[in-house]
C-alpha cells in the first residue's frame, strides 16, 4: 500500500463509481464525504512510510507510486495538505444536499480533489501543471446551469485555464534546464516572466480576474465556490513547491518584493470592486481574490512564521468560504435574484443562513474572535515590519471589502416591517450552527488548534 | 533561417489552417481547420519527436476534430454573408502576427533547441490560437482556438519532453477540451437538481 494510491487512486476510482450512481445525490454525498473524512483522519494520524497497522495486519505505507516512468510522491511533510484538502472536501460534500448542488457535483468533486492532490505529489513538480489543468477542464461541466449555454465568464475560465499550462510548462522546462547553469540570466528572467504569467492566468491576478466573480454569477454558487477554493489552494501550495525547486529564484531578492506588490493589488483592486458590488454571489468571487492575494502576500514575507500562518490560514479561510457557499445556495432558494435590492428584509426570513454568511464574511475579514483574525493579525504584523506602504493598500483593500460587507449587512436587514422567521431546513441549521460554532472556535481558542497542528505543519519542509 | 524548404507545406498548412479559423464562420471550414492544424503539426513534430509520439498526437488531434464534427453535424451550417472588410481585416492582421513570429523565430532558437521552422510553425499555430480566442465569444470557436493553441504548444513541447506520461496526459487535455467543447456548445438543458 503506497500513500499516492490511497489519496489519489482510490478518491479516483470511488469517483468513477459514484458517477455512475450520481442520480442517488444523497447516498453519493454521504459515501463522498465519509470517505474523505476517514482520509483526512488517515493523513491526521499515519506517517507516511511507516507502519499502517489494521487489526493484526500490518501494511508498510510507502510514500511514493511510479507511473509510466514518473512517480508520484506524497511524504510526511505533505500530510498537514492532504488533511486540510479532504477535511474540506468532506465538508462540500455533505454540505452539497443542503445546497442543492448539481448531482455531479461529489463524483466530479471528488475527481478534482484526487487530481489536485495528484498535482502535489507529481514528481518532478513541473508537470503539477498538467494535473490542474486536467482539474479545470474537469469542473467545466459543472459549472454550467440549468437552461443556460456557457456565458462569458465560464467561457474565460475556460480560457484561462487553457492559455496557463503552456506558459507554465515552457517556463518549467526552461527553468529547468537553467538549473544546471544560473549564468544566462537575461533567459531566466524570460522564464520567470512566462512563468508568472501562467500563475497570473491560474490565480485571477489582476487584470486577469473578470472571470471570478462571472463564474459565480453563472454558476451554482455551491459548485463555483468549491472549485474556486480547491484550485486556490493547489496554486498556491505549487508556487510554494516551485520557489522551493528552483533554489536560484528562491533566492533572487527582487522575487519577493514583486510577489507583494501582486498580491497588494489583488487584495486592493478585489476590495475596491467588492465595495461597489451590487450582487451577493459576485462579492464571493472578489472575496476568493482577495484571500488569493493575501496568499501571496504571505508568501512574499520569505520566512516561516508568515508561511506558518499561510499553513494555518487554510483551515479557517476555507471554512468560511464553504459556509458562505452554503449560505448563498440555500439562501437562493426563496431569493434566486442575489442582487443587493432583491434581498431586502432576507434576514428575518433566512435568519441562519444569512447569519452564517455574514460571520463568514466577517471572519474571512479577520474580525477579532473569529477564526481568521489570528493568522492576519500575525500577516499584518509581518508586513508592517517589511513595507509600511503596503499594509496601508492592504488596508484600503480590506476596507472596501468591510464596506461590502456593511452594505450586504445593510440589504438583507432592509424591510423593518417584515417578520422573523426560521425558514431554513433542519439540515441545513445543524450545518450552518456547527459552521459557525467551528469559526468563533478557532478565532477564540486558536492554540488548541495549532498545538493540534504544529506536529504535522513542523514537517512541511518550506517551513524550516 | 529554413533549414529544410519542404518544411513550407506544414507551415503553409497551418496559416491556412489559421485563416479558416479567424476570418470565417462556417463550422464545417473552422473544423477542417482544425484538422488540417494537427497534420501540420505532425509534419513538425515527427521530424524532432520519436514517430509513436508524433502519430498518438496527430490521432488525438483528429480524434478531438471528428467529435466536434460530430456534435455539429446535425446542426445547421449558418452561411452569414461574407463581409470582405471582415475577412482582408482578419486575414492582414493574421498575416501582420505571422510576419512577426517568423522574424522572431529565430531568436528563440536561443532558448530551445529546435530548427527554425519548428518554431515558426509553433508560433503560427499558437498566434492564431490566440486571435480566435480573443476574437470570438461563440463556445464552439472558443473550442476550436483552444485546440489549435495546444497544437502550436505540441510543436513546441513535444519534442523537448520525452515523459510518455506527460505526452500521454497532455493527449487527453486535448480529448478532454474536445469533450468538454462539445458539451458546452450544445448543451442546453443541465445537471441542476429542481
Amino acid at each position: 500500500m503506497s500513500a499516492p494510491l490511497l489519496f489519489i487512486v482510490l478518491p479516483l476510482i470511488l469517483a468513477v463509481i459514484l458517477f455512475a450512481f450520481q442520480d442517488r445525490k444523497i447516498a453519493v454525498a454521504r459515501i463522498a464525504s465519509i470517505i474523505s473524512l476517514f482520509l483526512a483522519l488517515i493523513a491526521f494520524v499515519q506517517p507516511i512510510g511507516g507502519v499502517l497497522a489494521l487489526g493484526p495486519v500490518a501494511i508498510h505505507f510507502q510514500d511514493s507510486l511510479s507511473v509510466l516512468g514518473r512517480g508520484f510522491f506524497l511524504q510526511d511533510g505533505d500530510r498537514f495538505i492532504l488533511a486540510i484538502v479532504y477535511l474540506t472536501a468532506a465538508f462540500w460534500f455533505w454540505g452539497s444536499v443542503a445546497a442543492q448542488a448539481p448531482k455531479m457535483f461529489v463524483p466530479v468533486g471528488l475527481a478534482i480533489t484526487a487530481v489536485i492532490v495528484g498535482a502535489l505529489a507529481v514528481e518532478p513538480f513541473l508537470y503539477a501543471g498538467v494535473l490542474v489543468e486536467l482539474a479545470a477542464i474537469l469542473t467545466i461541466p459543472m459549472l454550467l446551469t440549468k437552461d443556460h449555454a456557457a456565458g462569458p465568464g465560464i467561457l474565460r475560465f475556460f480560457v484561462f485555464q487553457a492559455i496557463a499550462l503552456p506558459a507554465i510548462l515552457l517556463a518549467g522546462w526552461i527553468l529547468g534546464g537553467s538549473q544546471a547553469s544560473v549564468s544566462n540570466e537575461t533567459q531566466l528572467l524570460q522564464a520567470s516572466i512566462i512563468l508568472g504569467l501562467g500563475f497570473a492566468f491560474w490565480l485571477a491576478v489582476f487584470p486577469f480576474f473578470p472571470w471570478v466573480p462571472l463564474v459565480m454569477k453563472e454558476s451554482h454558487p455551491y459548485t463555483a465556490g468549491f472549485i474556486l477554493c480547491m484550485q486556490s489552494l493547489g496554486i498556491v501550495v505549487i508556487i510554494i513547491d516551485y520557489m522551493n525547486g528552483f533554489i536560484w529564484l528562491r533566492d533572487t531578492a527582487a522575487l519577493y518584493p514583486i510577489l507583494r506588490t501582486v498580491g497588494v493589488v489583488m487584495v486592493v483592486t478585489g476590495g475596491v470592486w467588492a465595495a461597489f458590488q451590487q450582487d451577493a454571489r459576485r462579492l464571493f468571487g472578489y472575496v476568493v481574490i482577495i484571500e488569493n492575494g493575501l496568499a501571496l502576500v504571505a508568501v512574499s514575507m520569505q520566512n516561516g512564521a508568515a508561511l506558518s500562518s499561510l499553513y494555518y490560514s487554510f483551515i479557517p479561510h476555507l471554512l468560511a468560504l464553504a459556509i458562505f457557499a452554503l449560505s448563498l445556495s440555500v439562501m437562493m432558494k426563496d431569493y434566486p435574484d442575489t442582487q443587493y435590492k432583491s434581498l431586502k428584509g432576507a434576514l428575518k426570513s433566512k435568519p441562519f443562513a444569512f447569519g452564517a454568511m455574514l460571520v463568514a464574511l466577517f471572519s474571512l475579514l479577520g474580525f477579532p474572535l473569529l477564526a481568521s483574525f489570528p493568522s492576519r493579525l500575525e500577516l499584518f504584523e509581518q508586513l508592517a515590519s517589511v513595507s509600511l506602504i503596503s499594509m496601508i493598500w492592504l488596508f484600503i483593500g480590506i476596507g472596501g471589502l468591510y464596506l461590502a460587507a456593511a452594505r450586504l449587512l445593510s440589504a438583507v436587514f432592509g424591510d423593518t416591517s417584515a417578520q422573523w422567521t426560521v425558514t431554513e431546513k433542519p439540515g441545513e441549521l445543524v450545518l450552518f450552527t456547527l459552521g459557525v460554532l467551528a469559526l468563533f472556535v478557532l478565532g477564540l481558542f486558536p492554540q488548541i488548534v495549532v498545538s493540534q497542528l504544529s506536529n504535522l505543519m513542523s514537517m512541511i519542509p518550506f517551513l524550516n | 533561417m529554413m533549414e529544410h524548404w519542404y518544411n513550407l507545406l506544414p507551415l503553409i498548412l497551418l496559416m491556412a489552417a489559421g485563416v479558416s479559423l479567424l476570418a470565417f464562420d462556417d463550422w464545417r471550414l473552422m473544423l477542417a481547420g482544425v484538422a488540417v492544424t494537427y497534420f501540420g503539426a505532425f509534419l513538425l513534430i515527427v521530424q524532432a519527436a520519436p514517430a509513436g509520439i508524433a502519430l498518438i498526437k496527430l490521432v488525438t488531434g483528429l480524434m478531438a476534430s471528428a467529435l466536434l464534427f460530430v456534435s455539429f453535424k446535425d446542426q445547421k451550417s449558418e452561411q452569414p454573408a461574407l463581409a470582405w472588410s471582415s475577412l482582408i481585416f482578419k486575414v492582414t492582421a493574421l498575416a501582420l502576427v505571422w510576419l512577426v513570429m517568423m522574424l522572431v523565430a529565430g531568436s528563440f532558437q536561443q532558448i530551445f533547441p529546435l530548427n527554425y521552422e519548428t518554431i515558426s510553425g509553433a508560433l503560427i499555430a499558437l498566434t492564431g490560437g490566440l486571435l480566435v480566442l480573443g476574437t470570438t465569444k461563440e463556445p464552439a470557436k472558443v473550442t476550436m482556438g483552444i485546440l489549435v493553441l495546444y497544437s502550436g504548444f505540441d510543436i513546441l513541447y513535444t519534442p523537448l519532453e520525452s515523459s510518455i506520461l506527460i505526452n500521454g496526459l497532455l493527449s487527453l487535455i486535448t480529448m478532454l477540451i474536445a469533450l468538454v467543447g462539445m458539451y458546452i456548445s450544445t448543451r442546453h438543458e443541465s445537471e441542476y437538481e429542481e
